[in-house]
């Protein structure tokens, strides 16, 4: 089968026609850094299979953070049959920078054009043949919105694979300095039998701007260059490149269109010197109120609608143990968490609708000043902020951080940041204990899950590493109006994940946790209960019922299992819950929650991402400690005041 | 001079990019390459890290950053709280939004006009014929030419 990889920067929409093209689910969003590794799929088309891979964005191919690192490996050793650089309309210069780059390590290379619709929609004119003649490949222009483009590109492909025809040959060449020493090396490089898979010239190159890896396959064979020489030139080299992307350009681009001033306005306030952190404050809080006031409604039906089914089934089925362990269960516990389900989706509404606008790396911008004070980078903000919808995926997109020092403190703090799954256990328990003022103690709780992230990412610094402040160089994308498919598609994907786990992992944690509760003998008198009680002496400064404690036992399968675990043991949890313990102790529990140990998958992701088992044994050990300690003191304080 | 140096709204021309190996490829990937214009966008709150605009894309470096890459100044123009005292200026542009342009137009100072800086902290300066007092972050955002 023919194999045909997409290349380009960040953010160009590489991700969104691998989507048009395949048919696939692969996420998208209006901020660089989303794909960290490559996804596959496959399009039959004019009768014959391609398979296509979406690659991470980069810049350039050198070998620094593991996203380069993916892209450049995959370039060279699975050699694609045919590579896609996909630039963006508006802004091409850095995409065209990449092709260069790429062109000069391999063959079967195409230009795609992207985003052209919103380039005529701004009455920007781009000469194709100009592109096409300047860099000897064929140019398609696309849009991944509206599928302009698609089929001739996907012809342009089937071309390039049967026939072997790129266009034209087109070589750059550097200043009269570069071009001697490339000679120079390429004579060596040549009579080397073992460098014969490299295009010679693209090693001399790379070795000249100093390329780590080049170097030290040169080294072999005794080629090197001293490293003030290879700055120099890897200086000049760039230069060079830019220079020609202009100067094609100019001839190129024959009308650059009106800007968007609406864009340039709103960037004004939101980015603002003093208005910046409110606004980013307001927005956050926007999102939470959405989350509950707008979406609780739902959340009711949703409830009466279970709570009708089990009487239901009930009546039906008379009593007997399989009854109970239906309803009682099945129903209850999966149920319980059901209910949250319009919370968990407005959330993701609210929060992928800034995502796609364009909002995130503008936040990141805004409070980088406070992100460096903690040793990490705005970067690392937008892994963290996946972290909201699941801990597993912001642990994933770490790959995109270049050090690996804060890639691996951004790692064991990311599962502090409250995710979805512990949002039920919060809905549910302020519900209870702080009627009327639920969006406030929930604002709450997430503000202090991300204090509790940064001090622990402060700590860690200070321990581990001693830490120096790294790097912000971050791109900001255009503003977007969200299309109302792809922000469908980022809820639907990140729900679809909850819901799954409801059918799943809930499931089977419902029914077995249905059995440990109810035998040897029911509720005081089984397995639950000891393992309760065996660990509630450990809890009772805390305050907890042993219940509680079973519950939490049972949460480290998946969060919302504390939510099932309540609704069986307690039957009705706002009339039993009230009598047991105070409003305070019900605090310490949210906040128990929020810190201890991540979920099983967070923790599995966690070792394979940071490297074996001791950093996620570090990490239970650490966030169990954290969570005891903060819960203890609400319960102390707690108690002392009331 | 360093990137850093350049005032929000000014333009300058890179001389060389100073990065360590690391990070050398991606900034020079990025678009900040020797004889590359790059326009000094804004701040963020705190007055780091700032937006600055290279072949066509907004990129965020922080002033630790900014420092490794050295500049030369391409426009003459520079804001008004760095001008001297006693000197007669042009006013070239604003750096604000509406509402701080509809303010300075009120108070006399528009784009074209002719400006005094009579003494700064607190600065007071004669434009159309007025003497008016205004605040460093006002002048931070107008910027003049020297005639
Ligand atoms: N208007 C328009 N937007 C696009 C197009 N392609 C992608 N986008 C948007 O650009 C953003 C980045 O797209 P994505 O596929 O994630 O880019 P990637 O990082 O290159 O994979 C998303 O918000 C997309 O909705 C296009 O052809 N036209
Ligand atoms: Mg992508």
């Amino acid at each position: 089968m023919s194999i045909v990889a997409f290349v380009g920067n960040p953010n160009v929409g590489k991700s969104s026609l691998f989507n048009a093209i395949t048919g696939a689910r692969q996420y998208v969003a209006n901020w660089p850094g989303v794909t960290v590794s490559r996804k596959e799929g496959i399009r039959r088309w004019r009768g014959r299979e391609i398979k296509f891979v979406d690659l991470p964005g980069i810049y350039s191919l050198g070998a620094i953070s593991i996203d380069e690192k993916i892209t450049r490996d995959y370039l060279l050793k699975e050699s694609p049959d045919v590579v896609v650089v996909v630039v963006d309309a508006l802004n091409m210069q850095q995409g065209l920078y990449l092709l260069i780059e790429v062109l000069e390590m391999r063959e079967n290379v195409m230009l795609v054009v992207n985003a052209i619709d919103e380039a005529k929609k701004r009455g920007m004119n781009i000469n194709k043949y100009e592109l096409e003649k300047h860099f000897g490949v064929h140019v398609v222009f696309t849009s991944a919105v509206t599928g302009e483009g698609i089929e001739e590109l996907l012809d342009k492909i089937l071309h390039i694979i049967t026939t072997k025809e790129v266009h034209s040959f087109v070589e750059l060449t550097y200043q009269k300095e570069i071009e001697e020493k490339v000679k120079e090396l390429e004579k060596k490089i040549e009579n080397i039998e073992d460098l014969k898979p490299y295009k010679p010239r693209w090693l001399a190159l790379k070795a000249l701007e100093g390329d780590p890896e080049v170097l030290n396959l040169l080294k072999k064979f005794g080629i090197s260059i001293p490293d003030e020489e290879s700055k120099k030139y890897k200086e000049m080299i760039a230069q060079r490149r830019y220079q020609y992307i202009d100067s094609v350009l100019k001839e190129a681009i024959t009308s650059f269109g009106q800007k968007l001033t609406i864009s340039e306005a709103l960037d004004h306030v939101i980015t603002h010197k003093f208005l910046g952190i409110p606004i980013f404050l307001a927005m956050m809080y926007l999102v939470f109120t959405f989350t509950f006031n707008v979406m609780s409604p739902l959340s009711d039906l949703i409830d009466i609608g279970i709570s009708n089914l089990g009487e239901w089934l009930r009546n039906v089925m008379g009593s007997g143990w399989v009854t109970s362990l239906v309803v009682d269960g099945v129903i209850n516990g999966v149920g319980a968490v059901l209910v949250f389900v319009p919370n968990i989706f407005g959330m993701f509404l609210a929060l992928g609708f800034m995502e796609e606008v364009g909002y995130l790396p503008r936040a990141a911008f805004v409070i980088d000043k406070l992100m460096y004070k903690l040793k990490l980078s705005g970067r690392s903000f937008m892994s963290l902020i996946l972290g909201f919808g699941c801990n597993v995926p912001a642990v994933m997109s770490t790959r995109g951080i270049a050090d690996p020092r804060e890639r691996l403190i951004t790692i064991l703090v990311s599962p502090f940041i409250t995710c979805s799954a512990r949002l039920p256990i919060y809905i549910l328990l302020a519900g209870i204990f702080f009627k009327g003022h639920e969006a406030a103690v929930i604002f709450a709780l997430y503000i202090s899950s991300i204090i509790l992230t940064a001090v622990s990412a402060t700590l860690l610094n200070k321990i581990l590493f001693k830490g120096q402040p790294v790097p912000l160089v971050m791109e900001l994308p255009r503003y977007r109006l969200p299309g109302f498919k792809n922000l469908w598609l980022y809820v639907w994907e990140r729900g679809k994940h909850f819901l799954e786990k409801a059918g799943t992992i809930i499931l089977v944690s419902a029914i077995i946790i249905w059995f440990l509760g109810n035998y040897p003998a029911p509720a005081d008198k089984s397995f639950a209960a000891d393992l309760g009680k065996f660990f509630e002496p450990i809890f009772r400064p805390l305050g907890y019922d042993w219940r509680m404690v079973t519950a939490l036992i049972f949460g480290t399968a998946a969060k919302e299992v504390v939510v099932s675990t309540f609704q069986m043991m307690y039957g009705d949890p706002a009339s039993v819950l009230p009598n047991l313990i105070t409003p305070p102790v019900a605090l310490s529990f949210m906040f128990f929650v929020m810190a201890y140990i991540p979920c099983l998958a967070t923790i599995a992701v966690i070792k394979t991402e940071a490297g074996g088992w001791k950093w996620a044994t570090f990490s239970v050990l650490y966030s169990l400690s954290v969570a005891y300690t903060i819960s203890l003191l609400i319960s102390v304080i707690g108690r002392a005041i009331l | 001079m360093k990137l850093s140096e350049a005032a929000v709204g000014t333009k300058v021309k890179i001389l060389s990019v100073n990065f360590p190996p690391e990070l050398q490829g991606r900034i020079l990937g990025l678009g900040f390459v020797p004889g590359a214009i790059v326009e000094v966008i804004k701040e963020a709150p705190f007055g780091d890290p700032r937006v600055y605009m290279v072949h066509g894309k907004m990129i965020t470096l922080r002033k630790s950053e900014a420092d490794l890459i050295e500049v030369k100044p391409l426009s003459r123009q520079f804001p008004l709280s760095m001008a001297e005292v006693g000197k007669r200026y042009i006013i070239k542009s604003f750096l604000g939004g509406p509402f701080f342009i509809s303010r300075v137009r009120s108070m006399g100072i528009d784009i074209g006009n002719i400006i005094e800086v009579r003494s700064k902290f607190p600065m007071t300066v004669v434009v159309s014929g007025k003497v008016v007092r205004i605040g460093m972050g006002m002048a931070e955002k107008i910027l003049v030419e020297e005639i």
